[in-house]
């Protein structure tokens, strides 16, 4: 695959239009080469720009990049939940995969939840997929990819990102590295923890509404940090209405990219920007205006409710 | 799922009625695509929807606990012993199964179902064409209104205690009247339902029906709604809803729980609840049920199921006390 492929592709990705099956079983496979030598602590360099889940909101990350610069302008930390709930998975997680391979030392993406075969199946990427190619080809070749995707990232060696939160299994970020992360998320175990956890106002640690993951205390995350010499634990996963916020006297912040959430909750968005010095700046964005498809007859988003 | 407008003021109308009618088939679909998944069981959904379209288990789950927390009150109210018949008004009845799955045509009940004529129209066509639902109408031979009557024109359904009309509730004396040609005696215990129904409505003649409620001796009236209308949840969903012709017309008259209660406080009613879904849910799912309807699916909403039940409210309201239909609370369901 050549530059030039490469560039048409995230032009057309850009445009919201879906590249081909074969196209796409191409950039896994060079997606793969890449991702397979990353650590399941990514190291990353300051500075860097902080994005929680996106969700196939196609259009809001491209607000997103309105915002916060483009790639490979601005350094990026993608904290997983590309695909599902959106309209838009499939062309979400392709132009980050495309732009990963483009520009791998410019973008870094680590694994959600959603990046899962098993979660896929029930909020939609797997009927997207099915729905606009045909055949479940290309569900099958991102899934695969979602194996190889990093655990978490390490930045200056001060700020550790993962999708969820901690582990009771993981103490130290040397556990992470030992983890083989190649393959489905588990039900639970450290791999599953990293990806489903929450922080929760209780001591130490209790069990997740969610079925999977736990939830920690505060003391659990000041423990954590002081062991790896980190300031801050920076994830995603829940929803909060601002588009971040900061749990335990700022020893963890939420940080959320998806705006109107599932085009419903009505929540903004934020981004997180480190500077050199690791200094923070959350920027807000609002989701983007409603049909903005240039005429094209696309499908008006409509959101469940009871009815 | 209700009234019908002139075809004058149609097309000014913020609130589409083919929208808001389409919200059955919504609805329904929603019913059918958790029960295929087997958050409860009922045989006869699928009898008027075949179009399975799968939704995401937020929706199974307060679906659920709608249709557990409605059956929950309508039990009760059957189960206290009456020396005369009972009543049911469901206010845009829609597909609503109610009858068939909790085997009401056995019992001293007479029932009634209101909604638009295109809907009544479908239903009575499932009706006529569903040998169980035209069977499970059937009331037994030894009960002192037999002999079994049923009339089905295609327009409406009737038989000795099932009644099927059509009508617009923003001309609520004109469905008074079709009620009264229906047996519908005023002085006996009722019940009335309105799910989604009435919040479609201009808010007088929400309050006509209410107040009409609230004028029987012995009535309890059961509704669920959308509320908050004023935060970033609720000013989403009121516009998105608006998108789809369906105002929500009422909204902003009885925005939150406290408004819901005075409702019906001031139009007649001697007691009145609500509880927000949240709430509904754990009172209504509780124990070995709540395991068993939280393990079905793998569930990634907290925080959404959290706002959105939320901004559903669930209320019901008696007028006669003391009297045993005061003390009907939400009571936990089992298997």
């Amino acid at each position: 695959m050549s530059t030039s492929d490469l560039d048409r592709q995230i032009a057309q990705l850009r445009r919201c239009e879906v590249i081909k099956e074969s196209e796409v079983k191409a950039l896994c496979a060079k997606a793969r080469e890449i991702l397979v030598e990353e650590s399941n602590v990514q190291r990353v360099d300051a500075p860097v720009t902080i994005c929680g889940d996106i969700h196939g909101q196609f259009y809001d990350l491209k607000e997103l990049f309105q915002v916060g610069g483009d790639v490979p302008d601005t350094n990026y930390l993608f904290m997983g939940d590309f695909v599902d709930r959106g309209f838009f998975s499939v062309e979400t997680f392709l132009l980050l995969l495309a732009l990963k391979v483009r520009y791998p030392d410019r973008i870094t993406l680590i694994r959600g939840n959603h990046e899962s075969r098993q979660i896929t199946q029930v909020y939609g990427f797997y009927d997207e997929c099915l729905r606009k190619y045909g055949s479940v080809n290309v569900w099958r070749y991102c899934t695969e990819i979602f194996d190889y995707l990093s655990l978490s990232a390490l930045i200056d060696d001060k700020i550790l990102c993962v999708h969820g939160g901690l582990s009771p299994a993981i103490n130290t970020l040397d556990a992470i590295r030992t983890i083989d992360r190649k393959q489905e998320v588990p039900h639970d175990g450290p791999m599953c923890d990293l990806l489903w956890s929450d922080p929760e106002d209780i001591d130490g640690w209790g069990l997740s509404p969610r079925g999977a993951g736990y939830l920690f205390g505060s003391d659990i995350a000041a423990q954590f940090n002081q062991t790896n010499n980190l300031d801050l634990i920076c994830r995603a996963h829940q929803l909060v209405m601002d588009g971040y916020k900061l749990h335990f006297n700022g020893s963890v912040v939420t940080v959320w990219s998806a705006p109107n959430y599932c085009y419903r909750c009505g929540n903004v968005a934020a981004i997180l920007e480190l500077d050199e010095h690791l200094n923070t700046n959350y920027k807000i964005f609002n989701a983007a205006p409603q049909q903005e498809n240039r005429g094209a007859p696309v499908k008006k988003p409509q959101a469940d409710y009871f009815l | 799922m209700n009234p019908t407008r002139t075809p004058s003021n149609r097309s000014q109308s913020v609130s589409d009625d083919d929208a808001v009618r389409a919200t059955n088939d919504d609805a329904a679909t929603a019913k059918l695509s958790a029960v295929n998944l087997g958050y409860w069981s009922d045989p006869f959904i699928s009898l008027f929807v075949k179009r399975t379209d799968k939704k995401i288990p937020l929706i199974h789950r307060g679906y659920y606990a709608r249709v557990t927390a409605v059956h929950s009150i309508l039990k009760q109210f059957m189960a206290v012993t009456t020396e005369t018949f009972k009543q049911v008004v469901v206010l845009g009845a829609g597909f609503d199964t109610s009858y068939w799955l909790l085997k009401l045509a056995e019992q001293r009940i007479r029932w009634y179902e209101v909604d638009f004529e295109a809907v009544v129209m479908r239903k009575a066509a499932a009706i006529h064409r569903q040998t169980p639902l035209k069977t499970g109408l059937r009331v037994s031979e030894d009960e002192p209104d037999a002999p079994y009557v049923y009339k089905n024109d295609g327009q409406q359904v009737h038989t000795n205690r099932y009644h099927l009309i059509s009508g617009d509730l923003r001309q609520w004396d004109q469905l008074k009247a079709k009620l009264a040609g229906c047996d519908f005696d005023p002085s006996l215990p009722t019940l009335v339902l309105s799910e989604c129904v009435l919040i479609y409505l201009p808010p007088e003649n929400a309050a006509e029906i209410i107040r009409w409620a609230g004028s029987l001796p012995q009535s309890i009236f059961v509704n669920y709604e959308q509320i908050l209308p004023n935060d970033a949840f609720g000013v989403t969903m009121v516009s998105n809803l608006e998108l789809r012709q369906c105002a929500l017309l009422g909204i902003q008259a009885v925005p939150d729980l406290e408004a819901q209660r005075q409702r019906f406080l001031s139009n007649g009613f001697a007691h009145a609840h609500a509880l927000d879904m949240i709430e509904v849910y754990s009172a209504v799912v509780q124990g070995a049920e709540r395991t068993r309807i939280e393990r079905i699916e793998r569930f990634d909403e907290m925080e959404e199921w959290d706002i959105m039940l939320r901004h559903y409210c669930f209320s019901w309201a008696v007028t006669s006390q003391p009297s045993a239909f005061a003390d009907i609370v939400l009571r936990p369901s089992s298997r």
